[in-house]
């Protein structure tokens, strides 16, 4: 396990040497990770098949750009020193439309997280306002969909296993109180925690299902999305991913949930 | 002395929020607070106008959509380079503007803001509003930067993607405003006419 670890690192070393040439020599901070240019992960099959395509007419050729994307979910202690500086996002003060009800419902206090869960837990209960607001703060961005997906697939090698990881996580009913993030293994990016532990806001979440629907003059833009629709995946089996975007396709921007957080993302040349 | 106290009083009224814009980068949504003097009714929490992020209306001047305070507004997110959807948005808020008495279209606003953040320049939505003679009393057109986009969008429920090829899929809304910004209709689709956009519009303009 020790030597699966280490090969791990070794590798993930070696693909930051790689991609840190192509991105010009630039450097990860040491709590971000740089994942080099590549396509996204496919999901929906392109064109012709009637699906709504969200990668559709993109085209083999739009890779994504290297990108860094934080190690680990932002944490509460994180979250907290956020609010203490920008305190027009604290629970008492935010405005409604951009955080529900139930933004930081389970902090003790405006600015104290509380004991119940561990400081360095992911924060969960904000809003993509709000996550949104963190990473701009941090001089960052959320990662957009076709970041996170390429940040999780690893380097490709997501096995049938990791698949049945995932899905046992997914269907388990969320009561415990959400454990520390950085706790398992990183993937082949050096990335934590991005199956196991809790959903994540994209900067882009509510482009994924945008069918070429909205440009026929009868098409209404609600019914993007139904079960049939995984006929046309490219892996029917992928169920992991397929809940993923419909669950980005059920949120709103002022949602917050128990176990929906985020992390930030940032181009190579400016951390 | 009454001059003094007067002087050390504006001085007190200005300091904390003075305080509070120095911490604040110009795009953080927090310090509208402090720039708010003009307006001293506080803002509903459920106005979209809590965000503040920065736009250009087609004069090149900088805006907030705060700017619009004070008049109901229809408002939709489109680009001018859109040969489809984007003509029937538009033909559908001048069907609005159409069916409004003369008294209520003096007293709204017509919002378009582009997605294209590239292409549509203030120059570009000028042209646009001349080509398409919208009363610039009534009209205003934004520009923004993408950030600024994505808040909207994030805010009126609107989804987007760019294209590779530089157009967009967007969903087709006509949101009407009430004076303080809060949303109160979403007509969504290109299907039916605008007539409840309309006199509702038409009723919050009175």
């Amino acid at each position: 396990m020790k030597t699966a670890g280490a090969l791990i690192a070794v590798t993930a070393a070696a693909i930051a040497l790689a991609s840190g040439t192509a991105a010009g020599g630039a450097a990860a901070p040491e709590d971000m990770a740089l994942v080099p240019a590549g396509p996204p992960a496919a999901f929906f099959v392109p064109g012709g098949s009637g699906v709504p395509a969200a990668g559709a007419d993109r085209g083999a050729s739009a890779d994504v750009p290297a990108f860094l994307i934080d190690r680990r979910p932002v944490t509460r202690r994180q979250f907290a020193e956020f609010l203490r500086r920008r305190p027009e996002w604290s629970r008492s003060r935010v405005a409604a439309v951009l955080a529900d009800a139930h933004y930081l419902e389970d902090w003790a206090s405006d600015f104290d997280a509380g004991a119940r869960v561990p400081p360095d837990a992911p924060v969960t209960r904000v809003s993509w306002f709000a996550a949104n607001a963190y990473c701009q703060w941090r001089g960052k961005e959320l990662p957009t969909v076709d970041q996170w997906e390429r940040a999780a697939a690893g380097d490709g090698k997501d096995t049938a296993a990791t698949r049945d990881r995932i899905l046992r996580w997914y269907s388990q009913p969320a009561t415990e109180p959400l454990g520390v993030v950085g706790r398992g293994a990183p993937n082949a990016y050096g990335v934590y925690d991005l199956h196991g532990l809790i959903w994540e806001w994209t900067l882009d979440f509510n482009s994924t299902l945008i069918s070429t629907d909205s440009r026929d003059p009868g098409g209404k833009d609600d019914p993007l999305f139904c079960g049939s629709g995984s006929l046309g995946a490219v892996d029917p089996s992928d169920y992991a991913t397929f809940m993923r975007y419909a669950l980005r396709n059920s949120l709103r921007a002022s949602y917050t949930t128990s176990r929906l957080g985020f992390r930030c993302a940032a181009e190579p040349d400016r951390p | 002395m009454t001059r003094m106290t007067l002087v050390l009083a504006m001085a007190l009224a200005v300091l904390p929020g003075a305080a509070r814009a120095k911490d604040e980068p110009p795009h953080s949504h927090g310090d509208h607070r402090s720039l708010d003097v003009d307006r001293p009714a506080p803002l509903s929490g459920s106005s979209i106008y809590q965000s503040g992020s920065e736009w250009t209306d087609m004069d090149g001047t900088r805006v907030r959509l705060r700017s619009l305070r004070g008049r109901p507004v229809a408002l939709a997110m489109v680009y001018t380079h859109c040969t489809t959807a984007c003509p029937l948005i538009l033909a559908n808020l001048q069907l609005i503007e159409s069916t409004l008495s003369p008294q209520a279209r003096e007293r709204v606003w017509f919002v378009l803001a582009s997605f294209d953040t590239e292409r549509d320049r203030p120059a570009v939505l000028k042209k646009f509003a001349a080509a398409h003679e919208l009363e610039p009393a009534r009209w205003r057109l934004f520009h923004g930067g993408r950030a600024a986009v994505r808040e909207l969008a994030m805010t009126l429920g609107v989804r987007y993607k760019q294209k590779a090829d530089g157009d967009f899929d967007h969903s087709n809304v006509i949101t009407i405003l009430d004076r303080d910004g809060v949303v109160r209709h979403q007509q969504v689709g290109l299907g039916a006419a605008p007539t409840e956009p309309a006199a509702l519009l038409e009723r919050l303009a009175r």
